[in-house]
């Protein structure tokens, strides 16, 4: 949901205003408090092409590509309601644009069962609620394998939650409800309707139903989520009646051109329409495990969109020793199926970093990340006009994550 | 004399010595505000409220927590012996319930006697402090050795 202000800048100055020191305490209005976190990074890798849907990571280098700002205020309006906002300002096509995340009132039912009203972060992941506060996460950015997989962070509707402890353990079960809508960077819908640039659709779900479990005990943590949605992919008229006109000069009489055989494979595909509606499903399981100062991390992730299917995962493994705690993270991520003209995207990862507790509230991170696409593949490299087959990339980021 | 000089060094650095542990190991009292209904807490209930997996304390009591000024003795030992955390492992820990919405981290309202006037004045208010400091007008619902 966009506020209607593109500017870094306002939000900087809201912050400013808002914030009283450093220090992660609220800054209260009456019931009223704010807080907010800041992620500052430079990224850059040895391709020139982008790499990531999310992370736009090349060799000319950027503070674009993790550079964020969030505010995030809760109202108390009584015993039992509450109301949170959460607004991040981050990149958008070199242009910051600030974004609604989260718009919900929380209603406390009875003492088991809660219910969110509103939009809200979809919880598939460990760290999907928090994702955009990079401090609260122990690497620099998620393992791409894994949490690109969601087209979706957030939906409009309802969650209800119910939460007790059980024999030593923190038991939370929710079930979700709602609407999506995002914007997506279609490069593969651009190719095959022989456009120059990727295209930016709306995609959108009018049927979300999902279920979130997780169990927490003294040193662990495990989460186990799914989601069933009807996706239809919004594309443009402009671009649909090109693609008619398209078919239209092909003719009905074989042999066919290579594009004419492309167009007439995506018609079949879209079903004779221009926006296509999928049946989508999308499965999470992941592990956090604590050991003294050891910490393992892994999570899986299964999307299913049509007969295409995306599947990944990832170990993390880190040791805190005082302020400093490297990580070592192996990441896969394949394809199988077919669907809308989407390449197989087959890549391993491997990534190196450290998360340094420089001062209260702030942390220094350092991470270089080898990224190996695999088969003949593109790997997870940003959809634009890259190659059809890419090279192995690496990239080194270094960041400053903060909370107040 | 300088044999005495030597004595008295070694007594006034043993005593310094003792000074300091008792200071490093002093009791640390969880209170409450009087109007409370808790009269005690298990170390299992502590532990939940103080990193945020539990919102009130059992039956259903509703409670405000507070902390006492981060980098201070007595915090980084109440997480220690209450959580078997540093005080900066549980001030990441509020840090990702804050930023996942799922609730506020305690008020840092000061060392000593500021936590004892605000949990005093502060209906649902619990906190910690040094055992030493606690007077009538906060109720100890816990004390930890």
């Amino acid at each position: 949901m966009k506020v209607k202000t593109n500017q870094l800048t306002k939000a900087c100055l809201l912050s400013a205003g808002l914030i009283g020191g450093i220090g992660i305490q609220s800054v209260s209005a009456g019931e009223l408090k704010w807080n907010g976190f800041f992620t500052g990074a430079f990224s850059q890798s040895d391709s020139e092409y982008a790499y990531g849907r999310f992370y736009e990571i090349s060799d000319s280098g950027s503070y674009l590509t993790d550079t964020r700002l969030g505010l995030q205020a809760t109202a108390k309006v009584n015993d039992k309601v509450s109301f949170t906002t959460q607004l991040v300002a981050k990149n958008n096509n070199e242009n910051f644009e600030v974004n609604a995340n989260w718009l919900y009132a929380n209603i406390a039912l009875t003492s088991d069962f809660a219910m969110k009203l509103g939009r809200m972060q979809q919880p598939m992941y460990l760290f999907s609620s928090q994702l955009e506060a990079g401090y609260t996460i122990p690497w620099v950015r998620p393992p791409q394998e894994v949490y690109e997989q969601q087209f979706f962070n957030d939906y409009t509707g309802l969650e209800l939650g119910f939460k007790k402890y059980v024999a030593g353990h923190d038991v939370s079960f929710k079930v979700l409800h709602g609407v999506q809508d995002n914007e997506i960077t279609a490069a593969v819908l651009g190719k095959i309707f022989a456009r120059e640039e990727p295209l930016i659709e709306r995609m959108s779900s009018d049927d979300f139903l999902g279920m979130s479990l997780q169990i927490e005990g003294d040193f662990y943590r495990f989460n186990i989520a799914g989601v069933k949605q009807d996706l239809d992919v919004g594309i443009p008229a402009d671009v649909t009646n090109t693609f008619i006109l398209d078919i239209a000069s092909c003719g009905t009489t074989p042999p066919f051109s290579a594009k004419c055989s492309q167009l007439f494979a995506t018609a079949a595909l879209l079903g004779g329409g221009g926006n296509p509606a999928i049946n989508g499903d999308f499965w999470t399981a992941g592990a956090d495990v604590r050991l003294s100062d050891l910490r393992l991390i892994a999570e899986y992730a299964l999307r299913k969109v049509g007969d295409f299917e995306r599947e990944g995962y990832y170990v993390s493994v880190m040791y805190r020793a005082d302020k400093l705690t490297p990580y070592l993270t192996y990441a896969t991520h394949d394809t199988s199926g077919e669907a809308i003209g989407d390449d197989d995207q087959t890549q391993n990862s491997i990534a190196l970093g450290a998360r340094y507790e420089w001062q209260p509230n702030t942390a220094l991170k350092f991470e270089i990340l080898s990224v190996d696409p695999q088969d003949d593949t593109r790997g997870l490299y940003h959809v634009g006009f890259v190659p059809d087959e890419m090279e192995s990339m690496n990239a080194v980021t270094l960041a400053l994550d903060l909370v107040f | 004399m300088k044999k005495f000089q030597s004595k008295v060094f070694q007594l006034v650095f043993a005593l310094s010595a003792m000074a300091i542990a008792s200071v490093s190991a002093a009791d640390i009292s969880v209170i409450v505000n009087p109007a409370s209904s808790a009269s005690s807490l298990s170390d299992k209930d502590l532990k939940r409220i103080y990193l945020g997996k539990a919102a009130t304390l059992p039956g259903g009591v509703s409670v405000t927590l507070s902390d006492q000024k981060f980098g201070s003795d007595v915090r980084g030992q109440f997480y220690q012996m209450c959580c078997s955390v540093s005080a900066q492992q549980a001030r990441s820990r509020w840090a990702g319930i804050l930023f996942s919405g799922s609730g506020q981290p305690p008020a840092e309202v000061g060392i000593g006697k500021d936590v004892i006037s605000w949990v005093a004045s502060n209906k649902n208010a619990m906190g910690y402090v040094d055992s030493a400091l606690v007077d009538s007008t906060v109720k100890v619902i816990k004390v930890l050795k």
